[in-house]
């Protein structure tokens, strides 16, 4: 297993860059997730790493072994791609020990890894059926299964589940946080479902156009994110943000804050109150355990109340919210979070 | 509404049915009922055994064709001097492995016809791994290789007519390949002469043909995803291996349609040989069976023996063709 090292990473194809000054530190056996919106360039990262795009200037290594000039081969790494990218004509344990048999592997060897793998990912009565015959579920497993007889030292994976149903999805992010833990492995992973990144990773780097906007833990990112757009990203719904002088009007405590232009209060964070900042409700969201409440600000700002259990509001109807103490974020004319 | 479901497919069928019989039937069974009798093509006389002088003024029959019954005949024309003649080639090629002097030795026409042939089976299908190394080349996403994408479309797109001319001022011994003939000692051309015309055709049916299987074969690889080479790279295949082990497997119906096609086309060979020679020089050192079909129907007004021809054409394909259909089903079982 190793450490993944990116300095000053720059990718630009043409004259549009992609990736911008990036510098990110992976430990040893670490889950680090890659999210950001579509085109933020988390897949261009990810498959400079794996030796797929060549890199415009900076150093990425794997271990202690700057890999700029490596073949993808021989980088010691493994990818999951997000169509799996399987080969059609050959069965699941053609399709494992294909990588092992065109560099050479003893037959035996081959045949141990592959039901090793097998093994760990539940493929054993699988192995002699052809990519087509397998549920979804089953491919991204025999996708996995690939990388794992390579033995490699970083796991890639790009949007693993995403072509997944929602139901499968989240088995399968479970099954996956459990096989980190099994393998022990460095994994490197891209998704742009937040909820994904915060579930299974260690550290979070969150990206946009290119430029890291924040690495950290997940719960970092959630409770201190460091400007107004990773704490738009991270945490579902979306972050209320409010213009200062309206929370400030409607009496919120502390909102008073010297150059702070926003604030952002997390909708789980607000509650109902007597006083306190009053908009209208144009549309509710029941989703049995909680309920989502669209509040319409009379500055046109929209927001949105998470509240426990079943509320059953009309349109139209006037609410007042405030936040809980100490959960309130402000943000400064340059988007960037105030910290006291 | 159960009856109208049971006739509905046929009555939709029933237009191509019609022209099916008329033209593709009937033809075959006509061919081989002609190709059991003498006959000149052109003697007629009344069904009713009348001939057609004793018809009255104003008087009409319908016309039947006077024909000789002979049997198998024709076939046994056909087949008459090719034992002989595969002993004489048979012989010539020892000889050649043995290191003995030979001489290529004489043998009939239709020997000669079936070999032309042979060549074309043997030597038409290189175009299809020529098409693919074009395809692959094709395939890149450089600005310069999409703009000369076009121009390997061309040749596909000329009439055979038209690429015969063009092959047939290309090899003449005065031609643009003067020099190239004198150096080798060529003096009548490639086509002008007997032992070597056949390849020059062959060749000139390679310019199109490979454009085909180019077209077929780039067709294939748009239907291969990139992730998948990808993480073949990833696998670490490369070059011949990611070739024969990734690439090549996924593009098993391409070159399926190209074998097809190209196989049909070679047995087919007519109208390059028709323009470029006529068969010649000589008598049939270029002529393949479709076009000595031809000649002997029309020319020399034999047309049992050229249906008897016909015939043994479509027996050949015929064996390609049930290969070709049973390895269609085999694939489609798999998948």
């Amino acid at each position: 297993m190793a450490t993944v090292s990116l300095q000053g990473l720059h990718k630009s194809f043409g004259s549009t860059e992609v990736i911008n000054n990036v510098n990110v530190e992976v430990e040893d056996r670490e889950f680090v997730a890659l999210v950001g919106p579509s085109g933020c360039g988390k897949s261009t990262l990810l498959r400079m790493i794996a030796g797929l795009e060549t890199t415009t200037s900076g150093d990425i290594a794997i271990g202690d072994k700057v890999v700029n000039e490596v073949m993808p081969s021989d980088r010691k790494v493994a990818m999951v791609f997000q169509s799996y990218a399987l080969y059609p004509h050959m069965t699941v344990r053609q399709n494992m020990s294909f990588g092992l048999e065109v560099t050479g592997h003893p037959k035996q060897e081959i045949i141990e890894k592959v039901e090793k793998a097998a093994n760990i990912l539940q493929l054993n009565n699988l192995l002699e059926r052809k990519p087509k015959q397998l549920s979804g579920g089953q491919r991204q497993r025999v996708a996995i299964g690939r990388a794992i007889v390579r033995d490699p030292e970083v796991f890639l994976f790009d949007e693993p589940l995403s072509n997944l149903d929602a139901e499968l999805r989240v088995q399968m992010r479970v099954e996956l946080a459990l096989l980190h833990k099994q393998l022990n492995a460095t994994m490197i992973y891209v998704t742009h479902d937040q909820v994904e990144a915060m579930t299974l990773a260690d550290k979070i780097v969150v990206l946009r156009d290119g430029i890291i906007e924040q690495i950290g833990a997940p719960m970092e990112l959630y409770n201190k994110p460091e400007n107004e757009f990773v704490a738009g990203f991270i945490g579902s719904p979306r972050m209320n943000m409010v213009a200062v002088q309206t929370a400030i009007d409607a009496g919120w405590k502390g909102a008073k804050i010297a150059e702070a232009v926003k604030i952002g209060v997390r909708p789980e964070h607000l509650i109902r109150s007597k006083t306190g900042l009053e908009g209208v409700v144009y549309y509710v969201e029941h989703l049995g355990g909680q309920t989502l409440t669209h509040i319409k600000l009379p500055d046109d700002t929209d927001i949105t109340l998470v509240e426990p259990g079943e509320h059953n509001y009309n349109r139209g109807d006037k609410l007042k919210v405030e936040p809980k103490p100490k959960t309130m974020h402000a943000f400064d004319k340059g988007a960037k979070a105030i910290r006291k | 509404m159960g009856n109208v479901n049971r006739f509905a497919p046929w009555l939709f069928l029933f237009p191509a049915l019609v022209y099916f019989f008329l033209l593709v039937i009937y033809p075959i069974f006509g061919s081989f009922w002609i190709s059991l009798h003498d006959w000149n093509g052109t003697t007629f006389q009344c069904s009713d055994g009348r001939s057609l002088l004793e018809l009255e003024e104003d008087e009409s029959c319908r016309r039947v064709p006077v024909m000789t019954w002979v049997g198998l005949e024709n076939y046994e024309r056909f087949f008459e001097k090719t034992p002989r003649d595969f002993e004489r080639v048979k012989n010539y090629w020892v000889g050649i492995f043995t290191g003995e002097p030979v001489r290529w030795p004489r043998i009939s026409v239709e020997s000669k016809v079936l070999l032309n042939n042979i060549k074309w089976l043997v030597l038409f299908p290189a175009a299809i791994p020529i098409g693919l190394a074009f395809a692959l080349f094709l395939n890149q996403s450089p600005a310069w290789v999409r703009i000369t994408k076009s121009m390997f479309f061309f040749p596909f797109v000329l009439s055979p007519a038209v690429i015969a001319f063009v092959f047939q001022y290309f090899y003449d011994p005065a031609g643009p390949l003067k020099e190239i003939y004198s150096a080798l000692g060529w003096s009548s051309g490639l086509i002008g002469d007997q032992n070597k015309a056949t390849y020059g055709i062959i060749a000139a049916g390679w310019y199109p043909q490979i454009a085909y299987c180019m077209i077929i074969y780039l067709a294939g690889l748009t239907a291969i995803e990139p992730e998948q080479i990808e993480a073949a790279r990833l696998d670490g295949a490369k070059g011949w291996k990611l070739l024969k082990r990734v690439i090549l497997p996924q593009l098993w119906p391409a070159t399926f349609i190209a074998l097809v096609v190209t196989m049909i086309g070679a047995l087919r060979s007519f109208d390059l040989v028709q323009v470029m020679t006529g068969g010649g020089p000589g008598r049939g050192s270029t002529d393949v069976l479709a076009r000595y079909m031809y000649h002997k129907t029309i020319f020399d007004q034999d047309y049992g023996y050229g249906a008897a021809i016909a015939v043994i054409l479509f027996a050949i394909m015929l064996v390609f063709i049930a290969v070709f259909i049973q390895q269609m089903i085999r694939r489609d079982e798999e998948a």
